[in-house]
């Protein structure tokens, strides 16, 4: 079974993510901040992490640096709202696998991690 | 405070923005949230409470400071029977009240619905002027109106008598949910609009 | 709250001061706003001034003479001396003031209902007029009607339910 790390500040999200890929089989973890985050992304060890890119505290670039210095490929798809293309940016720079823009429907979030895995199992064939 | 053709030019501006979020709004309640009005005004401070909401309806106010090159203070603003229409329609608690407070996914619905709405307005007046505007995490209020939009015009007012102000009033007539989003531009980000006008 | 026989209810905006006489009965919405009601009992008269910030920083009032509360309360002072009131008599009531938005990232400086309450309290000492009552602070915006028949002020204060009356 793949597991699906989520993290994000705002429940209603974290709610969204969970409910679009519980029925497709993936376990799911949450964390609602980036420090948490971090944690659970080292104990839970997830195929795909969902990452909000705006939180208060550490924000979703510094948790995507920091878990990139850790496991380079791990895939890790970041939500974002529209106006955050210079973060954006940024963590393209980080080596981000994917974008989900807010608002997204269900179908957006299973394929983008279901996209995500798969190419993270053919960079490491 | 402003002249005509700059006020003519922020109107059109206020008219992007609010269709950028009208869109952004509806697809994420996958409801047709349309704009009843789209403007920009430059109001007396002390009309200006009034001229939005009964001052003494309880509301949801779900507040955000933009920063950037064009800095200022926006809100997502409910009256208290429609933010809770709102949360049912999001899939929250039924038994929810604004008085006695709300629930942790209540408040996470309202704040990514002011979220969504606002980022979206603001990257439209972004983009139009090639000027950052970035909100930070909005964050949930249930006050009375009055004292919520007296509080977000406080800094035009340590200035002016007047304030410049965006609002975009939107309804679902299907789930009679009305609500309205306000952005007061900082004293300081004026000229930046004008600039970015002139410039583009 | 309770309607008046007869009396109006007058509306006071953000840096408006009214003065007005029983049965009519003097209304605000406050946040981090101070509502300052000066009166003089025998002569029914009364005032609401609706302070939005505590000091003018050397800036004029515009047209709003209850916008910094150092210029107000003078003011104030001196428009319900010309309206009858007697300097021994006047007293004050404060309400508002509250420290709206608190953690709110960078759009609340610093607490301003505060600072407003105590700018108001300066200025009104300065004067010697005695404050008799004062609900202020917390974190909520109030309503408050001042009856200038009973020269009771009403407030809901909207984290608490009911009305309390000073």
């Amino acid at each position: 079974m793949n597991k699906v790390l989520i993290i994000d500040d705002a429940l209603f999200m974290r709610k969204l993510i969970r409910q679009a890929l519980e029925p497709f089989g993936f376990e799911i973890n949450e964390a609602e901040n980036g420090l948490e985050g971090i944690n659970k992304f080292n104990e839970f060890n997830p195929d795909v992490t969902t990452l909000d890119i705006v939180m208060p505290e550490m924000d979703g670039l510094e948790v995507l640096k920091r878990i990139r210095d850790q496991k380079p490929n791990s895939p890790v798809v970041m939500i974002t709202a529209v106006d955050q293309r210079e973060s954006m940016l940024k963590a393209m720079k980080l080596g981000v696998t994917d974008f989900i823009v807010k608002p997204f429907d269900e179908d957006r979030v299973i394929s983008a991690v279901e996209k995500a895995i798969q190419i993270t199992k053919e960079m490491t064939k | 405070m402003l002249e005509q053709e700059f006020i003519t030019e922020l109107q059109i501006l206020a008219q992007n923005g609010a269709e950028n979020a009208s869109r952004a709004l509806s697809r994420f309640l996958a409801r047709e949230m349309l704009i009843k009005v789209a403007s920009v005004s430059t109001s007396k401070i002390e009309d200006i409470p009034e001229s939005l909401a009964e001052s003494d309806a309880i509301v949801a106010g779900i507040v955000t400071r933009i920063t950037g090159e064009i800095e200022g203070n926006a809100a997502l603003i409910f009256k208290e029977e429609d933010s809770l229409t709102l949360i049912r329609i999001l899939g929250g608690s039924k038994k929810s009240d604004l008085r006695s407070g709300l629930g942790e996914l209540e408040r996470s619905m309202l704040q990514e619905t002011a979220n969504i709405t606002i980022s979206s307005f603001m990257n439209s007046i972004g983009t139009h002027l090639n000027k950052r505007a970035v909100p930070s995490v909005p964050v949930f209020f249930a006050d009375l109106a009055g004292a919520i939009l007296s509080v977000l015009l406080l800094e035009t007012a340590e200035v002016f008598d007047d304030a410049v102000l965006f609002s975009t009033f939107f309804e679902c007539q299907h789930e009679n949910l009305k609500g309205f989003f306000v952005f007061f531009p900082s004293p300081s980000s004026l000229t930046t609009l004008k600039e970015g006008l002139a410039n583009g | 709250m309770a309607k008046q026989n007869e009396g109006k209810i007058i509306k006071v905006l953000i840096g408006q001061i009214s003065l007005s006489r029983s049965p009519n009965v003097l209304q605000s919405v406050l946040g981090s706003c101070v509502g300052v009601c000066l009166y003089d009992q025998k002569q029914k008269l009364g005032g609401l001034a609706h302070i939005l910030l505590p000091n003018s920083d050397g800036r004029n009032t515009g047209e709003l003479p209850g916008k910094y509360a150092n210029l107000a309360i003078p003011v104030f002072y001196e428009a319900i001396l010309k309206h009858g009131a007697s300097e021994k008599r006047i007293r004050a009531k404060i309400a508002g003031g509250a420290h709206m938005f608190a953690n709110t990232v960078g759009l609340v400086k610093q607490n301003i209902g505060q600072l407003n309450v105590e700018a108001v309290t300066n200025s009104l000492s300065k004067l010697n007029i005695p404050i008799v009552s004062t609900e202020t602070g917390g974190s909520s915006g109030r309503k408050v009607e001042f009856n200038l028949t009973t020269f009771e002020l009403h407030i809901e204060n909207f984290s608490s339910s009911g009305t309390k009356i000073i």
